[in-house]
């Protein structure tokens, strides 16, 4: 039989090992993610490559919507649209940029700054 | 923590503590291990870049934003009939063409605050997770602490043993040398004095009271 200091300590280097194999590969991605140099770049270019997508969607829905109506733009108000559209891109692209940028960098200043104290002895 | 033959044993309660972490460990495994490592996997998977939770969310954002616009499209074609604002005119095929850029900002903008809030679950779902594995961990460095306290506490209790029976043998030790020294010291007393005063004459050099 063995003695409870011993079984305590097996308790304990149980705890530790589960703690390691199933946290610490938790806590690796976050830290990844927080000090990951092309995370900034990379949620950027979700966000871009994400909102033209969806202006594209609505700008093929528009299409659907004129045809519906029977519609077709001269060539002064397809000029008028379209330079209406790309600002509204641009507008659009910069404002989701910025937000994807400043959010992910919120994030990555949260997660360092919410780093474990160093453990006591 | 009491003596038995020359033994120290563990007191009832720090047996009973080190079955009840047993147990609890064995019941943590049963029962909230296999759910924190499910919630660990959807943690885990929602953050990649074509997750479901990802496509959920800014699916519904997309048709969310869709449905409004298309209500509202309605009733501005509408409008502008009923102000005699015909599918002929500028007016009708440049407000057409403007609420349309208007979606498709609405559209992608939303869309981006669900691929933003799918970070934010993601990213707190991980912390949560790391705040529970710290305090594992902090428990694993108490149950540290309590095991060796216990062990410390049983050490100290067989130093305190060794320390007795070294004593003991001490102090047998000290009353044969303290005896035997009794006897002998008028001798070795007499023999250094004759040695001289160099020697500060009369010394004990043993003591019989001090057996160390």
């Amino acid at each position: 039989m063995i003695s409870a200091s011993q079984a305590l300590a097996d308790f304990t280097q149980e705890q530790w090992q589960h703690y390691v194999s199933q946290f610490v590969p938790i806590e690796n991605s976050l830290i990844e993610w927080a000090v990951d140099p092309n995370k900034v770049t990379q949620n950027r270019d979700r966000a871009m490559t994400g909102f033209n997508q969806q202006f594209d969607i609505a700008q093929q829905g528009l299409e659907r919507r004129q045809r519906s109506y029977g519609i077709t733009l001269n060539a002064d108000e397809q000029r008028a649209s379209d330079r209406n559209a790309d600002l509204q891109r641009s507008l659009g692209e910069v404002q989701v940029a910025n937000t994807s940028r400043d959010l992910t960098i919120d994030r990555q200043r949260g997660i360092m700054g919410a780093a474990p104290a160093m453990p006591q002895g | 923590m009491n003596s038995k033959k020359g033994q120290i044993e563990e007191s009832p309660q720090e047996r009973a503590l080190a079955q009840v972490a047993h147990e609890r460990l064995a019941d943590y495994k049963t029962r909230w291990q296999p759910l924190q490592q499910r919630t660990a996997e959807v943690v885990q998977s929602m953050g990649k870049a074509d997750s479901w939770e990802r496509r959920q969310a800014t699916g519904k954002a997309a048709s969310d934003t869709e449905q409004a616009f298309g209500a509202a499209e309605e009733k501005a074609d509408a409008a502008d009939m009923n102000q005699g604002i015909g599918a002929g005119s500028s007016a009708f095929r440049l407000g057409q063409t403007d609420m349309a850029a208007d979606k498709g900002r609405a559209r992608g903008l939303v869309v981006e605050s669900g691929e933003q809030a799918i970070d934010d679950a993601y990213i707190g779902g991980l912390q949560q997770l790391m705040a529970i594995g710290r305090g594992q961990s902090t428990q694993a460095a108490r149950g540290l602490g309590a095991s060796a306290l216990i062990g410390s506490r049983h050490a100290e209790g067989e130093a305190q043993l060794a320390a007795s029976r070294r004593s003991g043998q001490r102090h047998t030790a000290g009353v044969l040398v303290g005896g035997a020294m009794r006897t002998a010291a008028p001798y070795v007393n007499q023999g250094i004095n004759s040695m001289g005063s160099g020697f500060g004459g009369n010394h004990q050099y043993f003591d019989a009271a001090d057996p160390g």
